[in-house]
């Protein structure tokens, strides 16, 4: 029998490391790092024994292994999006399944986005009041919410505005029922399962419509991710089924708009508390350059990463992960903001600079705000880009106004961490005259 | 040297661009593609494994002395 090295860690009752570690998230998780070092093993509800890393060569390795090794952590996401979507999708259906998902993220149809994007953030924003303070979260949510339905299912229409109107609530639910048990027997239409069954049958309802109508159109004319997925033809010939396409889009929506808006309201929390900062990026803005604004939103990701842990699940007894040797079953979790934290890897790390990413890529296993590997984030280079579009129009149709009041707190929405005021802004519309003609073109959409 | 992708393999990750922007760029699709023959100058010979290394799906071929 192989002997299991686990790092090290506490004894506490489950329950309440559980609590320390989830709860408290951060705070816990740098609590046990200044104890126990960059490694360390919990026992926490949801995971059971849960490993967590954050040395960058580590997690390396976690990423790269094979996917005889390991997996995606258990539970995830696809218990409340559906066996179709890429969170519960495993070894060569995963592969196959998320190569689809490539084109309509990158290449040529990422630039056909921007254009929507620039026109939802403008009018958006259009709504804002000046010189009193206003939560940019809300307003960032509709933004990416609209990005990805567009994107997702191309014009705008009824359908969309049903979706529109429900979606936010699944993301609520979907974070809190990821740690409830699915239950056996139906527990009636007010237990929460029971909610989200009922509200997945409307989302399969307008899915459905809106696939109908798909089918009434020329295909070839669209880029919508709806129009390729329908067009998407196994080796056999045999076309996606309904519930697969389902399934994928719902992912797709669930995933691209939280996470998006939680990190814009970061950046508005941030930039009003860098006047320096801010002075430089309207000006790069109204001069048309970018990349002081793509270095930015980089270190925002780094200093306020919105997701906590990447998780993967050891299916090998005896895995070697780096100085451990871990038992199948053992769930191991890389802790984002540890690593970002790290002073070997970002000198004096606490201090928001976005300077140190001026020029410079970061290193894909040192800065891992969208996990990494196989499984990183497919919609990387689509949220790069709309947080820059987002931002670009902002600076350019507002001057953000500097505070002096403390930095907000990290408040967990379930799935993404948000600023706890939701990225208090103050702005003043800047008039027509100064503002420079829109220049469509260069949001660099890496990484 | 020369490099090589797999097309079959390849995911659009797109390590090898970001990491060999000289070897390697992306197709309108979004999946990466050996920019030229792929035959890589000394200078980069460098860059080349790294890319080939960090390539998550292993798509990546390095010809060596070709
Ligand atoms: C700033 C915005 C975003 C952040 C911080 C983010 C973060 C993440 C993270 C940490 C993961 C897990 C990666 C791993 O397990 O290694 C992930 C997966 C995923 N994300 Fe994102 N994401 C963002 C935007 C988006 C967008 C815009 C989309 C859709 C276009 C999207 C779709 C997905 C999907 C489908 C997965 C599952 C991938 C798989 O398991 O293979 N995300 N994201
Ligand atoms: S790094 Fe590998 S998978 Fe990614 S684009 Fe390049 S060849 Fe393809």
């Amino acid at each position: 029998m192989t002997t299991m090295t686990l790092p090290p860690g506490p004894s506490l009752p489950r329950f309440a490391q559980g609590a320390v570690v989830l709860t408290a998230r951060l705070r816990g998780m740098r609590r046990m790092r200044a104890r126990y070092g960059d490694a360390f093993t919990v026992n926490v509800p949801i995971f059971g024994r849960a490993v967590v890393i954050s040395d960058p060569d580590e997690a390396k390795q976690l990423f790269t292994a094979s996917t005889d090794l390991v997996e995606n952590v258990r539970p995830n996401l696809g218990r409340v999006l559906g066996p179709g979507s890429l969170f519960a999708l495993t070894g060569e259906e995963h592969r196959e399944q998320r190569r689809l998902l490539v084109p309509p993220f990158h290449g040529r149809r990422l630039a056909a986005h921007e254009r929507t994007i620039e026109d939802e953030t403008v009018r958006e924003t259009a709504t804002w009041p000046e010189d009193r303070a206003f939560p940019a979260l809300p307003s960032m949510l509709r933004i990416t919410l609209n990005a990805i339905l567009r994107a997702v299912f191309g014009a705008d229409g009824d359908e969309l505005a049903d979706l529109r109107e429900m979606l936010p609530a699944w993301v609520a639910y979907g974070s809190r029922l990821l740690v409830l048990p699915i239950p056996k027997t139906d527990l009636g239409r007010w237990s929460p399962w029971g909610r989200l069954w009922i509200a997945r049958r409307r989302y399969d309802a307008i899915v459905d419509r809106l696939i109908d109508k798909a089918a009434a159109e020329d295909l070839d004319r669209r880029d919508d991710v709806l129009a390729l997925l329908l067009q998407s033809r196994y080796d056999d010939g045999s076309p996606m089924s309904r519930a697969q396409i389902a399934d994928h889009l719902l992912s797709l929506l669930v995933a691209g708009h939280e996470t998006t808006a939680t990190t814009l309201a970061w950046a508005i929390e941030r930039l009003r508390r860098h006047p320096a900062l801010l002075r430089d990026l309207a000006e790069e803005a109204d001069a048309g350059g970018g990349a002081l604004r793509e270095a930015t939103i980089t270190e925002v990701q780094r200093t306020r990463p919105v997701i906590d842990v990447v998780g993967r699940h050891v299916t090998a007894d005896g895995y070697r992960l780096g100085r451990w040797t871990l038992p199948e079953g053992c769930t191991v979790l890389v802790a984002v903001a540890l690593m970002h934290e790290d002073e070997a890897l970002f000198p004096d790390p606490l201090t928001f600079d976005p300077s140190r990413f001026l020029g410079v890529r970061p290193d894909l296993y040192q800065w891992i705000p969208f996990g990494g590997g196989r499984r990183r984030c497919p919609g990387a280079a689509f949220a790069t880009m709309e947080m820059n579009v987002v931002l670009r129009t902002v600076l350019r149709h507002f001057t953000l106004m500097p505070t002096t009041e403390p930095g907000e707190r990290r408040h967990s929405r379930g799935v993404a961490n948000a600023p706890a005021k939701g990225g208090v802004a103050v702005v003043r519309r800047r008039s027509p005259e100064a503002m420079p003609p829109s220049t469509i073109g260069t949001a660099g959409a890496r990484p | 040297m020369k490099v090589q992708i797999d097309a079959g393999r390849c995911q659009g990750h797109g390590r090898c661009y970001d990491l060999a922007p000289g070897l390697f760029g992306d197709d309108d699709e979004g999946f990466g593609k050996v920019l030229g023959d792929g035959a890589v100058p000394p200078e980069e010979e460098q860059e080349a494994r790294r890319a080939a290394a960090n390539c998550p799906e292993r798509a990546i071929r390095l010809a060596e002395g070709a």
